[in-house]
């Protein structure tokens, strides 16, 4: 079974409540109660992008490619254990989607999107996720693409007071890839996690972007990122923490953690604290380099071959993900995935 | 029947010689046990015989079975039969333990082989019990966050799931209380066979008190320079090593100096501030 099927079976079987989208229409949605869609026009969408707390959009909807919107609205308390998935899947040229996750106030939601794109596929997708003060919203992303295509993925989330984002992004495309995370705490006591997996392989070239800036007290923020570049590919990460002034008691927190194998690989790290507030806690630090030379000592002193040392090692690097969701056949498909990308 | 020789080892660490001659053969059904002052080379012996990186060996030789040892990669050496009980072993994140060790066990297997699920983890589940560990340790990653008894505790847990025929307990006790030392000294003794041959590794004489060894010997300047039975652990453990270097004209018995330590142990600066934050 080729990558996309198989991801795309995993994922249907998996998930009894869903939103499917192929080629920018929608084929099926299936939701719990508390959960809504509806298709809002594009001058909504163009406002809700413009009126995000941020000087400069980072990267924007490609209104050119007649983009789909819809708004996703959440006015119930659901558990993990009813997630709910969001299905992109894209073949065409150009296939632009939007977006707008509203979760109201004392909600909560569990939401896993996919996109893949394959074929001869460039999907760009901008999603806003509203999360109203008291709600909370555990937000998984995957990608995947086949060598042919491109895609461009903004996730963009404003975290009101008391309300907590917990973002993870999951990334085995296999072509040219750019991610944008960007989040605005707004409302005190805000909080927001975001952790990001990649891996890159071949000549792959993939930048993830990360930022998250804080316009209110006591507010929290930890940005993590871990990579694995192997093959000729370029990975970059860029995380920005950004306290603007007053903004006191407020945490921004980042790390960093990559592994480059082989001479050709590249990978970097620009991790940004912009503070300007003192009674903060602020930190960031980077580990990039080869495989450590310990682990794999270690792991082969118990009798495993070096290829297999390696393989678990980078494996780890999935125990995020494995941890965010918990369905076992996605603990599958993500060991399928790596495979694809390590053999 | 399992013979590991060690013929006249000279190994060096960077440009520093640690080891200088050690010979020593080791038989299944043997216990013995390497004791001596810190710097002296125990661990790095311990290393050179796993086929540590960082380590290159200059003269001598070892053998399994007449199988020559040193021209094995690690992991050949540990399909072979030797392990090691490491003194600081590596943290690997991410590797929960029982994926580790099963992966392990599954290395040892032919191909085409496969390990019975059933089977390994109502091994592992019983070796947990008996070594008193905690019953999430399976989902635990790979020693991150363990304390320093628990990391030796699972060192010794692995011994028991992969069942060498000669293992090299590196400082096992160190770390450990009274209570962790007598649970990993009953498990070991436990383990004792004629197909399992023991070297200790150890400061000191406590360990003894609960793994019992048939042959001491003391290390000194990167050498086996003393080699006795229970008489003279006795006498280590009331008067210590200053008569043994007194009787041999030895004046300073190290060969590993605190700066290599740091260097061997040492870990690269980002690591360090990426644990601090």
């Amino acid at each position: 079974m080729n990558p996309t099927t198989l991801t795309r079976s995993t994922l249907l079987e998996s998930y009894r409540h869903r939103i499917y989208f192929k080629d920018g229409q929608l084929i099926e949605s299936a939701l719990p109660e508390g959960v809504k869609i509806n298709p809002i026009d594009l001058g909504l969408a163009r406002t809700l992008v413009a009126d995000f707390p941020r000087e400069k959009a980072l990267l924007t909807l490609n209104y050119e490619a007649k983009p789909k919107a819809y708004s996703i609205e959440i006015t119930k308390l659901l558990d993990a254990k009813t997630p709910v998935l969001v299905l992109i899947e894209s073949k065409k040229d150009e296939d632009a989607i939007f977006l707008h996750y509203n979760v109201k106030t004392n909600s909560s939601i569990k939401l896993v999107e996919a996109h893949l794109a394959n074929d001869r596929g460039a999907l760009n997708m901008v999603s806003i996720a509203h999360l109203s003060p008291h709600s909370t919203m555990d937000y998984v992303s995957i990608s995947t693409s086949d060598e042919s295509n491109v895609l461009a993925n903004v996730a963009l989330a404003r975290v009101d007071a008391f309300a907590k984002l917990t973002h993870v992004a999951a990334n085995f495309t296999k072509s040219a890839t750019t991610k944008h995370v960007d989040i605005a705490l707004v409302g005190e006591q805000a909080h927001a996690s975001t952790t990001t997996v990649a891996f890159s392989h071949h000549d792959q070239e993939t930048l993830f972007k990360t930022n998250v800036e804080h316009f209110a007290p006591r507010s929290e923020g930890y940005i993590e990122h871990y990579g694995v570049a192997s093959g000729n590919a370029t990975m970059i990460f860029e995380g920005i923490g950004k306290i603007h002034k007053n903004m006191a008691k407020s945490i921004a927190k980042q790390s960093n953690r990559g592994i480059v194998i082989g001479a050709h690989a590249r990978l970097d790290a620009n991790p940004l604290l912009l503070i300007d507030e003192h009674d903060v806690e602020a930190g960031h630090g980077a580990a990039i380099g080869q495989i450590d030379e310990d682990q794999l000592y270690y792991l082969m002193s118990r009798g495993l071959r070096r290829r297999d040392a390696e393989t678990l090692i980078i494996k780890g690097y999935l125990a995020p993900l494995k941890k965010a969701v918990k369905e076992e056949k996605i603990h599958e498909l993500f060991d399928q995935l790596l495979a694809e990308k390590t053999r | 029947m399992a013979v590991l020789k060690i013929k006249n080892l000279r190994a060096k660490a960077g440009d520093n010689e640690i080891l200088r001659g050690v010979t020593l053969t080791v038989k299944s059904g043997e216990t013995h046990a390497i004791m001596g002052p810190n710097g002296t080379g125990k661990s790095t012996l311990a290393s050179v015989v796993m086929g540590h990186p960082r380590y290159e060996v200059i003269d001598g030789s070892i053998t399994l079975d007449g199988e020559d040892v040193l021209a094995m990669s690690t992991d050949e050496r540990a399909r072979a039969g030797l392990f090691l009980a490491m003194q600081a072993p590596a943290e690997v994140p991410g590797v929960t333990n029982s994926d580790f060790i099963k992966t392990a066990m599954n290395a040892r297997l032919e191909e085409g082989e496969n390990l019975s699920l059933f089977k390994f983890i109502r091994a592992y589940d019983k070796a947990v019990a008996e070594l008193k560990m905690s019953e999430d340790l399976p989902h635990r990653y790979l020693n991150e966050g363990f304390s320093g008894g628990e990391k030796k505790r699972n060192e010794i847990l692995q011994m028991k799931m992969l069942k060498p025929r000669i293992a090299i307990l590196d400082e096992i006790d160190s770390g450990l209380d009274v209570d962790a030392l007598k649970t990993v000294g009953e498990n070991v003794t436990a383990m004792k066979s004629d197909n399992l041959g023991l070297l200790l590794i150890t400061h000191y004489q406590r360990l003894l008190d609960y793994i019992s060894a048939d042959t001491v010997h003391v290390m000194m300047q990167g050498k086996i320079v003393k080699s006795g039975d229970t008489d003279l652990m006795k006498r280590i453990d009331t008067e210590g090593y200053d008569w043994i270097k007194e009787e041999l004209g030895i004046d300073d018995e190290r060969v590993v100096t605190e700066k290599d330590e740091r260097i061997i142990l040492g870990e690269c600066a980002t690591k360090e501030a990426l644990e601090e934050k």
